[in-house]
């Protein structure tokens, strides 16, 4: 008669176990002995049924290396755990350096905003895009490979303006919670006669001056109670997206 | 870039400003500025304040199109303009209400270029003042000058130096002007003068009407002071008697031609002159002091004498003199005189007159012998001895 037993293995984000992350693959070591390498299915786990039991017969410790794809970011990593007693084993502790990010996006007036967020992970000069999604003010994204990235914002304006901001990150914390001003603002135009009375039912129209150009993106409106808003705006030296060229908002502009 | 349009009729009112984004609030200031509107119009004196007792004051942009503003004047000297466009052209148009109930329309282009103006508006206003003057330029105060205005007539009267202004009236509109005066005998107009306000600011009308004075000079040169005068013209007569100098105040008298009887009253007799509805021409070669040369009249008689009478008894001679109209003339001094053979008087007998122009002369024939006499009718007037006849 055999002692047998099933070793479970799988691998998870340090800051969450219930985690299972996809895309690894273990190479398992027991007792400096090569078992094999092994593929979690389609729930994260990777298994060794009907595995001698190492306690047993002088498999332990165990050794398991791991390595995966996450986000299109290679990860490795190993753990060396004793296997005692003979129940089943759930190697659990193959953490990775992963965090979950949450980002918080306002603009200059610190009112939450909405963008298209990239992520691009900086390593050994490879620029990986990790994350791509739309962020409304906040946003919570797990599995995110620690390291050196840059987070890229794209806010489309209500007048059809792209704002882009771009941010150097360095992601080392388990459960950051990062804030981002955007250069997005607002402007009022206040509307008075040369004797500074309020006057009303002005018809303003602004123009953007970026990159030289002076440019018209048909932002009206009509002042009411002596101003008008213009809301959802670049801000002063703003990077803008036109015909897929950048362009810098100039300081004196609209 | 800042692009601003504020529409105000039809005008475009537009600026332009670079935002400052790093303070985020930019004020635009559009170039609508105030204006303070005061009145004046140009009249005798020179440029003269006003104040508008009812109107409207309009401002108007270029092109046409409704007012921009519209303001209601009532007894104001200067009114203020809020928002009116600084910079661009507009018309400026005040509606007012003259004293006289014309209206005068002013419309002016004006270009504001501050943000705060004071702005005189010269209306198209003007002062007439006439002068009513007559025979030989002499001033006539108290004439009536009437104004006519298209359907409108003002009338005012001159003053103690014969003139009148009008005030305020609306400028560069046709009008006409007549000048009446009551005279001793009607009313005396003058011709209608054509004039054009504002081009016109002081006008002459000439009356034809002199302040006549007339004196009665016998042939020896001599004033009357005992006649009387009657003037007329058509069916209106004036009667003159002398002053205590002898002349005769005609008063205010038009040109024009006028029948003159002159009566000689001398010892209560009312004698016929050579003035008997005489034709008269008053014109502007007549003197203001007229003399009129009067002779005696033509007298008509008729003598009812008999051709013979008894001694002791008397002659009955009636006469009955009247004027050339057939009007008695009463009170004369009336003697049927004995003439000798060598014409001297030998006899005087006065008449009676028991009714108007009929004279009676009683001779009595007490101590006249069988014979012919001739006795002359006589009439002493004007120290004469007018023999009318003899029986």
């Amino acid at each position: 008669m055999f002692y047998m037993t099933n070793i479970h293995i799988y691998a998870y984000p340090e800051y969450n176990e219930s985690i299972k992350l996809m895309k690894f693959s273990f190479e398992v070591f027991a007792n400096q002995i090569f078992v094999g390498t092994i593929f979690p299915d389609e729930r994260g786990d990777a298994s060794l049924d009907e595995f001698p039991m190492p306690s047993l017969y002088n498999l332990t410790p165990f050794r398991i290396d791991a390595s995966g794809n996450v986000r299109g970011v290679d990860m490795r990593s190993n753990v060396t755990v004793d296997l005692a007693g003979i129940q089943e084993y759930i190697l659990n502790r193959d953490t990775q350096k992963l965090s979950e990010l949450t980002m918080n996006i306002y603009d200059t007036h610190n009112r939450r905003t909405s963008a298209d967020v990239e992520m691009i992970y900086v390593s050994e000069g490879n620029y990986i895009v990790v994350l791509k999604e739309k962020i409304e003010g906040v946003g919570t994204f797990d599995t995110i490979p620690q390291g050196s990235c840059i987070i890229k914002f794209r806010h489309f304006s209500s007048w059809g303006i792209v704002v882009e901001d771009s941010f150097d990150q360095n992601i080392s914390e388990l459960v950051p919670e990062l804030s981002f001003v955007l250069s997005v603002s607002e402007y009022t135009v206040l509307t008075r006669n040369l004797i500074n009375d309020p006057l009303d039912d002005v018809f303003v129209k602004l123009y953007i001056i970026a990159g030289g150009n002076v440019m018209d993106f048909n932002i009206i409106g009509i002042s009411s109670g002596d101003s008008i808003l213009f809301d959802d705006m670049p801000a002063e030296n703003a990077m803008i997206i036109i015909n897929n060229t950048r362009a810098q908002v100039e300081k004196h502009s609209g | 870039m800042v692009n601003a349009t504020y529409k105000v009729s039809t005008l475009e009112i537009r600026n332009s400003t670079l935002f400052d984004m790093a303070n985020g609030t930019t004020i635009l200031y559009m170039p609508l500025g105030v204006a303070e509107i005061s009145f004046s119009y140009p009249s005798l004196e020179g440029p003269t304040n006003i104040t508008i007792e009812e109107g409207m004051l309009h401002m108007d942009p270029i092109p046409p199109g409704p007012p921009i503003i519209s303001v209601e004047l009532l007894n104001v000297r200067s009114v203020l303009l809020y928002n009116i466009p600084v910079g661009y052209k507009v018309n400026l148009i005040c509606e007012y209400q003259t004293p006289y109930g014309l209206p005068s329309v002013t419309k002016i282009p004006v270009l504001f270029n501050d943000s705060y103006t004071i702005y005189d508006m010269r209306l198209a206003l003007s002062d007439l003042k006439v002068y009513a003057v007559g025979h030989e330029g002499v001033p006539i105060p108290n004439a009536t000058v009437s104004l006519i205005i298209s359907a409108t007539t003002i009338y005012n009267m001159t003053n103690q130096f014969g003139y009148v202004i009008f005030e305020r009236l609306p400028g560069d509109v046709p009008a006409n002007l007549q000048v009446s005066v009551i005279g001793s005998l009607e009313t005396i107009y003058s011709d209608y003068v054509d004039i054009i306000t504002s081009l016109n600011k002081s006008v002459v009308v000439n009356v034809g009407v002199m302040d006549l004075v007339i004196g009665v000079r016998n042939v020896e040169g001599e004033i009357l002071h005992s006649v009387m005068l009657y003037l007329e013209k058509e069916l209106t007569t004036l009667s003159l008697i002398p002053n205590g100098s002898g002349l005769m105040d005609a008063g205010l008298i038009a040109y024009g031609e006028y029948r003159v009887t002159i009566y000689i009253i001398e010892d209560g007799a009312t004698l016929p002159s050579n003035f008997s509805d005489a034709y008269l021409v008053i014109s502007s070669e007549t003197p203001r002091l007229l003399f009129l040369i009067v002779d005696l009249g033509e007298i008509t008689y008729s003598i009812d004498a008999p051709e013979s009478g008894y001694q002791n008894s008397e002659i009955r001679i009636a006469i009955r003199i009247f004027d050339a109209e057939g009007r008695a003339i009463s009170g004369l001094n009336v003697s049927a005189d004995l003439i000798s053979r060598w014409g001297e008087t030998l006899l005087s007998f006065e008449a009676e007159e028991p009714e108007p122009g009929i004279y009676i002369i009683r001779i009595p024939t007490y101590g006249l012998r069988h014979g012919y006499y001739t006795f002359s009718i006589c009439v002493r007037a004007m120290d004469q001895r007018i023999i009318l006849d003899t029986v």
